[in-house]
């Protein structure tokens, strides 16, 4: 069951992650994807369940992209069933090693739908994830800020432990907090994935009715915070309906450190801090560029 | 004092600084930005948590800036507030009358505890809903900073596809900060949509000036997109300068509401 992994020690190859959810029968999960690389690529869709294994009956579906073609794949129609919970891992690689696929700038999006509802999430790709040697001085610090909880709605959160090692094998732990708009928290039970597994993290199911009470004192919302180190995740946040247990909008998280990491307006920081406070600043600026590379080639400035 | 489950790099990232220095400690803080929608049905949801919080494991105070832009590039409105612990902001365009039907959300989140040793940018979440339905919303991240700088943005997203019975609307802005006073049209895009048969649309969109922003009725300016794209995946390819990053594409049929950044 686990010879699917030998795809993940090939050279060049990318990963989306992403979320199965198929509850009831009108519950639809669809992944698509551009092939914008000149090349022939070849996509294989793994479906898990939620400890990482491949379902039962379910033959991964491989398939070959010819350049600029497109492939929409629907997991229950592949699954044939329509009651599965899980993850995806969509690999793709290129036809011929030997060519350069180029993986900057590559795009996926899934979808989940039902008669009522409809959300959709963009994902970019992770070259490596979780690689030995790299992920043990990786953290993780995950927060979601949209949590609610009321008669209609509620929140789920999603982490994927996945990785790009065929050899990964780590179970990995979090301790989820809880806090209202006003910043009271809670801490919730430990929660464990195991390895190329899923955690589906309900509010309601790890905080009880003290979390729900915690958030009643605000409305019924508040964040939810998760950190662990040794491994990084994607992961998804959704709101969820009680009653029919459609999921109605969602967001993949943003790593909070990565506040620091953005280029161009980092590296313009000055310039942006000033010149929107000060008339004509664009010819200013242009003017003492020119200055600067008054007498130089094009090639030096 | 930093708590045991603090990031080791935000940790080392945090530097003493007293007297005139200390001062200016939050105007390394340069935001995100995202688009709010407040009409046809629709409203903005903005979430902002203090994540310094969950960074320093500790009692981290932060203060919080939200500028709100009409689509001609002026500031709407303005808020400001102070974080206390993990302490979660929710604004809500239903509450702020002052806005334009759409425009740009600029947040900045900002380090009123010690400085860091570098400027920094701001991850913040909005949900788009309809007031009167609870089960149809949107959830969108935060995006990069607009900056005082000229420069080419090509990007190829792909992955797309259309919902039947649904239109489609992209928000697009610009980027550029610099003072308007003396300054022109810096903002162009090209859209390009290439359909599963790699057959290509594309519009020129209107020059824009800084921190303006457009929302594009696509069936409206784009005859034809709705049978060029049909209902299979496509692509969108955007060869602009001075775009703000990136733009959002929603789809609506005036009930459901779906969309993300490109």
């Amino acid at each position: 069951m686990n010879d699917w992994k030998k795809i993940l020690d090939s050279k060049q190859k990318c990963v989306f992650n992403s979320y199965i959810h198929l509850k009831k029968p009108d519950h639809r999960t669809s992944f698509s994807y551009v092939n914008e690389n000149p090349i022939r690529e070849i996509v294989t869709a793994i479906f898990l369940d939620s400890n990482g294994n491949i379902p039962e009956n379910y033959e991964p579906f491989t398939c070959e992209l010819d350049p600029g073609e497109v492939i929409k794949i629907d997991a229950g129609a592949l699954l044939k069933r329509d009651n599965f919970v899980g993850s995806s891992m969509l690999i793709i690689r290129p036809a011929d090693q030997n060519e350069t696929m180029i993986i900057k700038n590559k795009d996926s999006v899934s979808s989940w739908s039902s008669p009522q509802t409809s959300c959709e999430i963009g994902t970019a790709a992770f070259p490596s994830l979780n690689m030995k040697g790299v992920k043990e001085n990786q953290s993780y610090y995950m927060f979601c800020s949209g949590v609610t909880s009321d008669e209609k709605k509620k929140t789920q959160i999603v982490v994927f432990n996945h990785s790009t090692d065929s050899g990964y094998e780590d179970e990995v732990e979090f301790s989820p907090k809880l806090q209202n708009l006003k910043g009271k928290s809670l801490i919730g039970k430990n929660l464990k994935v195991k390895p190329f597994g899923v955690m589906i993290l309900d509010s309601d199911e790890v905080f009880g009715e003290e979390g729900r009470n915690l958030l009643a004192e605000t409305s019924g919302r508040g964040s939810l915070t998760m950190f662990h180190r040794g491994h990084i995740f994607s992961s998804f946040f959704f709101h969820v309906d009680r009653e029919t247990e459609n999921l109605i909008c969602g967001s993949h998280t943003q790593p909070p450190m990565g506040v620091f990491m953005n280029p161009v307006a980092l590296q313009h920081y000055w310039l942006t801090s000033i010149a929107p406070t000060v008339p004509f600043s664009s010819q200013i600026v242009s003017l003492l560029r020119k200055i600067k590379y008054y007498g130089k080639s094009p090639d030096n400035s | 004092m930093p708590g045991r489950n603090s990031h080791p790099i935000f940790v080392k990232k945090m530097c003493d600084r007293k007297g005139i220095i200390g001062r200016f400690r939050d105007i390394l803080s340069v935001g995100g930005i995202s688009y709010y929608i407040k009409s046809e049905g629709i409203q903005t949801r903005i979430y902002i948590y203090n994540y310094f919080h969950l960074l320093a494991d500790e009692n981290f105070k932060s203060k919080w800036e939200v500028n709100l832009y009409s689509r001609d590039g002026k500031i709407a409105k303005k808020l400001t507030g102070a974080f206390e612990e993990g302490e979660t902001v929710v604004l809500d365009t239903a509450e702020i009358s002052e806005l334009d039907d759409f425009g740009v959300i600029h947040t900045k989140i900002k380090c009123a505890h010690g400085m860091f040793d570098q400027p920094y940018t701001t991850t913040f979440f909005n949900e788009y809903y309809r007031p009167d339905s609870t089960n149809h919303g949107v959830f969108a991240h935060s995006l990069g900073a607009p900056a005082a700088i000229h420069y080419t943005y090509n990007r190829y997203s792909s992955g797309w596809s259309l919902k039947s019975g649904f239109r489609p609307y992209m928000l697009i802005g610009s980027g550029c900060k610099f003072n308007k006073i003396g300054h022109g049209k810096c903002t162009r895009a090209n859209l390009t949509f290439i359909n599963y048969k790699k057959e290509k649309m594309s519009l020129e969109m209107e020059r824009l000036r800084p921190m303006e922003s457009r929302r594009l009725d696509l069936f409206a300016i784009l005859p034809g997109l709705e049978g060029h794209l049909s209902d299979k995946a496509f692509s969108i390819v955007i060869e602009a300068e001075n775009l703000l990053s990136k733009p959002y594409f929603y789809q609506t049929d005036a009930k459901f509401l779906m969309g993300e950044h490109l």
